[in-house]
């Protein structure tokens, strides 16, 4: 059995008449790369306020790491990182900017300096020098991410992530999520309406529509629901005739154009899994 | 609490703003027309710090501590990491007793020098009560940074904030003064202006300034209303 490091039960929340949230059930478990779906205003930052505690919830349970009451809950949200905009001080740079975040988590400053080192080569922002308020979009969403990994967090928690990003700086995300989960162990919540996109990166997913998580599944069940299988040839009339000659029978035959995607990383270069 | 203030006063310390405005107090210290005698001097110097100083101490505070709190949103990170509601707000209003009393020593410093360039015979309890005098003009700011942070923290406005702060400083007093006057309601003397004067008649005359502790247990309660609103407020990712 999986051990849930996230769970919301019977989460309701309200602002006047309009139910945002009509009883959240959702689980996370240790390991996941959970996506989670939903249009805008479906519900997906809410909940992610509700387990940072930015929201009060009018009904029901949040618990982060099997805490079993308000005290532990405060407590284990030290086990959280998470990037949801971009809170960062103008005319710091992003050392600064870490640093001061670092000394709220308790690191001395002596633990800070090779943790901030750290995290800033991880998402490729070492020895960037400028101040915060000249940082492209790309690179705030990558400070966002080094601030959320400091001291390297059990759960990580990005809330649409990509949004606003070239195709590469897409990409670049979607590897660092993989990496983060792969390499350090880390659970990773992500948010995002962007169906590929999710699909691309996550392993489990949740889908939430009008308030409620409607669905709860993970890779291998999408597997499981395909009839068909997609093989590449070097001839594709042969492979045909090789088909029918063995006695199967073509039932239907599509022709997939390549997507954006590809296509983009076919012109430009680069690689949408690097 | 202490990792909160600390991380605060370092990066409040790389503002250009605080410095700025620490020059033009230390210009309108120095610029501070001298009196012929100790006591004209003591009070012109009194005057200033009770007028111009207290303003030029407030704003830049409450621009540092609040403003830039309100415009990067890096409140919600902190929350969001574990640190409670009350914490940020007690170290908030910590953070600003911390500045204006380093504020106040500078100010001290800088009129002890000019006091003493004038040749005058400024006796040593004079200076003393100088320097109670920027104390109590401490708590002052304080209690009113406290009242300003209850309306920042319930609108995130700190331009509301800075508004009534500077109301308080410059017309609540007279408005206060006034009631007090034509209605013979003593309003001025409850008032934080009101205690810390009294506060100040005490200490001159060698007795306990029971009032002073008046005053704080005004700025507590007001600390504790908005730590009692914040911890229930909305707040936004």
């Amino acid at each position: 059995m999986s051990e849930a490091i996230i769970k919301l039960s019977g989460v309701k929340k309200s602002y006047g008449d309009h139910a945002v949230l009509k009883g959240i059930d959702m689980q996370v478990n240790r390991g996941d790369i959970y996506g989670l779906v939903g249009r805008n205003g479906a519900g997906k930052t809410t909940i992610f306020k509700m387990i940072l505690g930015l929201s009060e919830m009018n009904e029901g349970d949040v618990s982060i790491a099997g805490s079993t009451n308000r005290r532990e809950l405060l407590k284990n949200r030290n086990k959280v990182g998470f990037m949801v905009g971009n809170k960062f001080y103008s005319y710091l740079n992003a050392k600064e900017n870490l640093q001061y975040y670092a000394t709220i988590k308790g690191l001395s400053d002596k633990e800070a300096k090779p943790e901030i080192e750290r995290v800033l080569e991880l998402v490729g922002l070492a020895g960037v020098k400028q101040k915060f308020k000249n940082f492209s979009l790309g690179m705030q969403q990558r400070l966002g991410i080094a601030n959320a990994l400091l001291g390297n967090p059990e759960v990580l928690i990005l809330d649409e992530p990509t949004n606003g990003l070239d195709p590469q700086g897409i990409a670049d995300i979607r590897h660092m999520v993989r990496r983060f989960n792969e390499e350090f162990g880390m659970t990773v919540i992500v948010s995002s309406h962007i169906l590929g996109e999710l699909e691309h990166t996550a392993d489990r997913f949740g889908i939430i529509n009008e308030g409620v998580v409607v669905k709860e599944f993970t890779q291998e069940d999408l597997m499981e629901k395909q009839s068909s299988i997609e093989i590449a040839v070097d001839d594709l009339e042969r492979a045909k005739k090789a088909l029918n000659d063995s006695g199967v029978k073509i039932v239907r035959e599509i022709q997939e154009k390549s997507t954006l995607e590809d296509f983009y990383f076919r012109l430009v270069g680069g690689n949408k899994d690097e | 609490m202490s990792k909160l203030i600390k991380a605060d006063l370092r990066r409040i310390l790389r503002k250009n703003i605080l410095y700025i405005f620490t020059v033009l107090l230390a210009i309108a210290a120095i610029a501070t027309k001298n009196g012929k005698t100790p006591g004209q001097q003591i009070d012109a110097m009194e005057a200033m710090m009770d007028g111009l100083g207290i303003i030029l101490i407030s704003i830049p505070v409450l621009l540092c501590v609040y403003g830039d709190e309100f415009r990067s949103g890096s409140m919600q990170i902190a929350i969001g990491r574990g640190v409670s509601r009350t914490k940020i707000i007690v170290a908030k209003f910590l953070d600003c007793v911390i500045l204006s009393l380093v504020s106040a020593l500078l100010l001290s410093v800088i009129i002890f020098i000019k006091d003493a360039l004038t040749g005058l015979p400024i006796s040593e309890k004079q200076s003393v009560m100088l320097f109670v005098y920027a104390l109590l003009i401490v708590v002052k700011a304080c209690g009113y940074f406290a009242i300003s942070a209850f309306f920042m923290m319930m609108s995130f406005s700190i331009a509301g904030g800075l508004m009534i702060d500077l109301f308080m400083l410059m017309f609540f007093d007279r408005i206060l003064k006034a009631i007090q006057y034509k209605l013979k309601i003593g309003l001025y003397d409850i008032s934080l202006s009101g205690l810390t004067e009294d506060a100040y008649r005490a200490i001159s005359a060698g007795s306990f300034p029971g009032m002073l502790i008046v005053a704080i247990v005004i700025i507590v309660v007001v600390i504790g209303a908005t730590a009692f609103t914040f911890n229930r407020k909305e707040l936004e990712l």
